[in-house]
């Protein structure tokens, strides 16, 4: 437990340490992007449902957050919550069309769900402004918190702290949800659909949940894109964020509460700070890719674990 | 407008092409290949390679070497990517491709760098049709491109080869009782479906432009049309495509470009939700 408040209370002292802007902004990017890796791996770690639509979630919570501050005159915070809120309700008719489509067929309908939202916010030009985007998003307001008094998140330096708190309790909500009751129908769901069925559990009504959990955090994360970056375009709803989410679940190790994180410090951040060459980057990543498919299925996390198990069994001898 | 028609019609025969490739290994393998766009995009870079180096007048002897050389490259990616993950869930492979995908793109970049390059062809001069100039160049796209159709779908269904790959996709284990070596049968559709990406890929280089993410347009449009057609269907395929093609067309003569998308994977959704096997697929 004390390990666990070590670590955080590191998490919160980095920028202080490295007092860099390039590393701080790219840990805001991390942290960011994780959330819809983390949103991607609760749909298909824990229910085995392969969404490539959570790009598409994020673009809503992005444009959700952004329309409602600038056209709506909404407050900030309201917003944000409002902009997760309506990817979650996007999310039902979504699981309503694809809750029995399986595998691959799946896949493939909600990376067209992508495709669309992507196509919508570009064609939808009197609401979106379309391809030229939308300039000027407005930062998150301030908050005044006891002893520290007055916190603006303005900047990077100032924004890392929110970002992390909101990355740590969704975490938590997470690991909270995995591990209750309804966590455990999820992974009956991914185990056998038909045998999850003859026990009395609806999967269709669990997936939906999921979806709607999933979505939220996605479109949560869209929107602390758009207040950090204050600007939003048809391309942050990309199929390519969702496919990135995915392929950094998958080599952190799928169905663990801290691989879609680490796959994405590995593959998403780690380049960016070595400074490596993006062309050199995507190369090393698709290799990457299909050696951890081929040698070890259960990602980074499974290595990790068997480590730690092979260091346990030794120290207990 | 009829000048839209045949662009059109053009444009989705070459997109047929890619969806045979991409029906072909699913109708065997079950598997969507995620990675067949990136075979379409190496089969155009190297037609450019190659007229660079031959000329364009040996233009039909670069079509057969890429041909061969991309059907010998997907065979090796299924004996080294695909087939050790056979015992593994479906997915696994859909995440291996989306790996090669990744890898290929970078490759070609790390190759020939990020510039578009255009693919020169043979043809020059245009014919006047119906109030519409064709060029020949696509005038030979849209024969070739049926020709191609016509030879796949003859090759399935009326040859020997073709029965046993059909054999293979029906049941593999049944196949091998009767004789068939279902190993060579998947080797044999992962060469065709590699042939048909590297004839796609110089044909999609003559009226698009050739870069490194040019395969992922064409096959995500090849996914809507063997969905709408049937997965593993290669009728259904064709059917699909032409159904699409026209989908896109009218949408872009009547509303606009980015209009296109939402009709083409709008019509794959509604596919899915109202009848998921499409036209003419197979009953799980």
């Amino acid at each position: 437990m004390i390990t666990y408040f070590g670590i955080i209370l590191v998490l919160y002292l980095i920028p202080e340490v490295v007092r860099s802007d390039y590393i701080v902004n790219l840990l805001v990017f991390f942290l960011i992007r994780s959330l819809v890796a983390v949103s991607f791996n609760l749909l298909y770690g824990y229910t085995g449902l392969l969404s490539i639509a959570q790009g598409g979630f994020y673009g809503i919570g992005a444009y959700g957050y952004t329309l409602l501050v600038i056209h709506g005159g909404w407050p900030t915070w309201p917003a944000w919550l409002a902009g997760g809120l309506i990817a979650a309700v996007i999310s039902l008719p979504v699981s309503a069309i694809t809750f029995k489509l399986k595998g691959h067929y799946f896949a493939i309908c909600t990376l067209a769900l992508s495709l669309i939202i992507t196509a919508i916010l570009t064609i939808w030009r009197g609401l979106t402004s379309g391809a030229l985007g939308i300039a000027g998003v407005p930062p998150m307001g301030g908050i005044s918190l006891p002893w520290i008094g007055e916190v603006s998140f303005k900047d990077t330096f100032s924004f890392y702290p929110l970002v992390l708190t909101i990355f740590l309790l969704i975490l938590l909500v997470i690991y909270l949800l995995t591990n209750s009751k309804v966590g455990r129908t999820f992974q009956a769901i991914r185990e056998n659909e038909e045998l999850s069925l003859s026990v009395g559990i609806n999967p269709n009504h669990h997936k939906a949940i999921c979806f709607f959990i999933s979505a939220m955090i996605s479109g949560l994360a869209g929107g602390l894109f758009a207040s950090y970056i204050g600007f939003v375009h048809p391309m942050t709803s990309d199929v390519f964020i969702g496919l990135f989410a995915l392929a950094c679940t998958v080599v952190g190790g799928t169905g663990t509460l801290l691989g879609p994180v680490v796959g994405m410090l590995l593959l998403g951040t780690l380049p960016e700070i070595l400074r490596i060459d993006p062309m050199l980057r995507n190369l090393l990543f698709g290799i990457c890719l299909i050696l951890v498919i081929r040698v070890a299925p259960k990602g980074i996390m499974g290595i990790l674990s068997k480590g730690q198990g092979a260091i346990q069994k030794s120290l207990g001898e | 407008m009829s000048q839209y028609l045949i662009n059109g019609l053009v444009l989705s025969s070459i997109y047929i092409i890619v969806a045979l490739g991409l029906t072909l290994v699913y109708s065997i393998l079950d598997v969507p290949n995620f990675a067949h766009g990136e075979l379409v995009m190496l089969g155009a870079y190297l037609g450019v390679f190659l007229i660079g180096l031959m000329g364009v007048t040996n233009y039909f002897l670069v079509l057969i070497l890429s041909v061969f050389a991309l059907a010998g490259f997907s065979v090796l990616l299924w004996k080294f990517i695909f087939r050790p993950l056979r015992g593994a869930p479906p997915v696994t492979m859909f995440i291996a491709a989306l790996g090669l995908v990744y890898v290929l793109q970078s490759a070609v970049q790390l190759i020939w760098g990020k510039e578009w390059l255009s693919l020169p062809s043979p043809f020059a001069g245009s014919v006047l049709f119906g109030g519409a100039a064709i060029t020949h160049t696509r005038v030979f796209i849209f024969s070739f491109g049926c020709l191609l159709m016509i030879l796949v779908t003859l090759f399935v269904y009326r040859t020997w080869l073709g029965k046993g790959i059909r054999a293979v996709s029906q049941s593999e284990s049944g196949a091998a009782l009767a004789g068939i070596n279902a190993n060579r049968m998947i080797t044999l559709t992962f060469a065709l479906s590699g042939a048909l990406a590297g004839c796609a890929g110089i044909l999609l280089g003559h009226v698009t432009f050739v870069f490194p993410s040019m395969g992922f347009s064409p096959l995500l449009k090849a996914f809507a049309m063997i969905i709408i057609g049937g997965m593993g269907s290669i009728p259904g395929a064709i059917i699909g495509g032409f159904f699409i093609g026209i989908i896109e067309t009218l949408s872009v003569a009547f509303f606009s470009a980015e209009y296109a998308d939402v009709f083409a994977f709008g019509a794959l959704v509604i596919t899915l939700m109202i009848r998921p096997r499409g036209l003419m697929g197979k009953l799980e």
